[in-house]
C-alpha cells in the first residue's frame, strides 16, 4: 500500500515545502493527509479532522528542521501526529470531558442514512476490533498498516528499538487474528 | 491446543503474522476515508497562501520571545521579580535626587550645592540692602572696631585684625563655608531666597557657624571664628569679644 510513486515532483517536493511553497504544502496535505486522519480515528481522537490539521500545521512549522526525501516524510508526519495525538488524549484525561457525539448540531454535510448506518458498522467493528488490542499494539499496528511505515519508522514514530515494535506487532496480530476468527465462526 | 497458544512467542512461524496483517489491512482500511479531511480555515489560508515567512534567525526579538516562552514558570517569576526590584531602585534614586534638589532650594548650605561658586573678590558688593553689611566704626573704648548692620545688630571685631574679620562678620556661616561665605556676593545672592538674609535668621545660622569655627580644623580658624563669633549674635562659642558683649 505504499503509495510513493515516482513523482518527479518528489525531488523538489521537500524543497519547496520548506521554501512554504503553496503547491508543495498542498501536495504534502494531498498525499498524506487521509492516512493520517485514519490513524488518529483509530487510535480514538475526538475529532479526527481537526486534530489533522493541527498535525499538517505543526508539520509545516517544523520543515525547516527536516531533512530527508518523501519517504522521510511520512515518518515524520506520523512522528508529529503520534506527538500530537499523545496531547490530545493527555488533555482529554485531565479534562475527563466525554462529550457524545450530536449529530443535530453538525454543521458538516449529512450522509445518506444507508451510508451513515454501514459507516456506523463498519467504524463499530474496527473500533471493537482496536478495543481487544492494548494501546502500544494499537500504535503499533495502526502506522504499520494504516500509515505504511517500516518497522524501523515505527520505531522511531513510537520511541522504542525496532525489536520492542517487532514483538509488539506479533503479539498484534495473533490478538487480531483470534478475534477475526471467532467473529467468523459466530 | 489452539492455534493461538503461542501467541507469546515472537519468534515463531511468520506467515501466521503475514496473514493477519492482510486480514488486519483489510480491516483497517475503513478507517482511512477516501480523501482528505476539509482543512481547518488556518490551514486552509496555509495551503491557499503558502507558509509566512518566518522571522529570521538573527531577530533579536524573536530570538528574545522564543526563548521567554521555554523558560519554565519559576524563571518567568524571577525575571519578574528582578525587573520590579530594578524599577523600585530606580524610583528611589529619582526621588532621593529631587528631594536632594528641593533641599537646596530650602537654604541649606551645602558645599556640595555650590561647585562652581566663584572666589570672594572685594569688588562684589551687595546691592541689595538686606544684606547685612559690616561697616567698620571706630570705638572710643580703647579703639575697638565694631562692625555695624543695617539691621541694628553690631559685632565687636576687637579680636581680629582688618576688615577681612567684618566681610566674614557678614557671613551667615562659620568656617566651614568661610571662604565662601565670607563673599558678600553669596549674602547678596541668600538675599533674594529672603530665607538666611537679614537679621531675622542672622543669629540662627551664625550660631551654627560659631560652633563650626570653633571645631574647624581650617588654617584660618583662628581669625574666621573670632570673626564669625564676633559678628553673629550667637556666636559666643568663640567668644568673649562677640559683639553681645560690646
Amino acid at each position: 500500500m505504499r503509495s510513493a510513486e515516482a513523482d518527479p515532483r518528489d525531488s523538489d517536493l521537500v524543497v519547496a515545502a520548506r521554501d512554504g511553497q503553496p503547491w508543495a504544502l498542498t501536495e504534502i496535505w494531498q498525499r498524506h493527509a487521509a492516512t493520517v486522519a485514519g490513524y488518529l480515528r483509530g487510535r480514538g481522537a475526538r475529532d479526527a479532522d481537526d486534530l489533522t490539521s493541527d498535525v499538517f500545521l505543526a508539520v509545516f512549522e517544523r520543515l525547516g528542521s527536516f531533512h530527508g526525501d518523501d519517504n522521510d516524510l511520512r515518518a515524520f508526519v506520523f512522528t508529529v501526529a503520534h506527538h500530537k495525538l499523545v496531547d490530545d488524549l493527555r488533555r482529554r484525561a485531565r479534562r475527563g470531558e466525554a462529550l457524545p457525539y450530536d449529530a443535530g448540531s453538525d454543521a458538516r454535510t449529512e450522509p445518506s442514512a444507508e451510508t451513515t448506518a454501514l459507516d456506523a458498522i463498519g467504524d463499530q467493528r474496527v473500533r471493537e476490533l482496536l478495543d481487544t488490542l492494548s494501546p502500544e499494539q494499537r500504535d503499533v499496528i495502526l502506522l504499520r498498516v494504516v500509515g505504511d511505515l517500516s518497522l524501523e519508522q515505527t520505531a522511531e514514530v513510537v520511541g522504542k528499538r525496532v525489536g520492542a515494535v517487532k514483538a509488539l506487532q506479533h503479539r498484534a496480530l495473533a490478538a487480531l487474528r483470534r478475534t477475526l476468527e471467532q467473529a467468523v465462526s459466530l | 491446543m489452539t492455534p493461538f497458544d503461542d501467541d507469546t512467542s515472537v519468534s515463531g512461524n511468520d506467515l501466521p503474522d503475514v496473514i493477519a496483517m492482510a486480514m488486519a489491512r483489510q480491516t483497517l482500511r475503513s478507517l482511512v476515508p477516501d480523501a482528505p479531511p476539509t482543512p481547518s480555515a488556518e490551514l486552509a489560508t496555509v495551503l491557499r497562501e503558502g507558509m509566512p515567512a518566518a522571522a529570521p534567525e538573527g531577530s533579536r526579538l524573536g530570538a528574545l520571545t522564543r526563548r521567554l516562552a521555554g523558560v519554565g514558570v519559576a524563571t518567568k517569576l524571577l525575571l519578574a521579580t528582578g525587573v520590579a526590584v530594578a524599577g523600585v531602585g530606580g524610583a528611589a534614586t529619582a526621588v532621593a535626587i529631587s528631594h536632594e534638589v528641593d533641599h537646596h532650594g530650602d537654604g541649606v548650605d551645602s558645599p556640595r550645592n555650590h561647585p562652581a561658586t566663584p572666589s570672594p573678590t572685594p569688588s562684589q558688593t551687595p546691592s541689595d540692602a538686606a544684606v547685612p553689611v559690616a561697616v567698620p566704626t571706630s570705638d572710643d573704648k580703647g579703639g575697638k572696631t565694631e562692625t555695624e548692620r543695617h539691621d541694628g545688630t553690631r559685632s565687636d571685631d576687637s579680636s581680629r585684625e582688618g576688615s577681612s574679620g567684618s566681610d566674614d562678620g557678614g557671613s551667615r556661616n562659620g568656617s566651614d563655608d568661610g571662604d565662601r561665605s565670607g563673599s558678600t556676593s553669596s549674602g547678596s545672592d541668600d538675599s533674594h531666597d529672603g530665607s538666611t538674609s537679614g537679621s531675622s535668621t542672622s543669629g540662627d545660622t551664625s550660631h551654627d557657624g560659631g560652633s563650626d569655627s570653633g571645631s574647624s580644623p581650617q588654617p584660618t580658624s583662628g581669625d574666621g571664628g573670632s570673626s564669625d563669633g564676633g559678628s553673629s549674635d550667637g556666636g559666643s562659642s568663640d567668644g568673649g569679644s562677640s559683639g553681645s558683649d560690646g
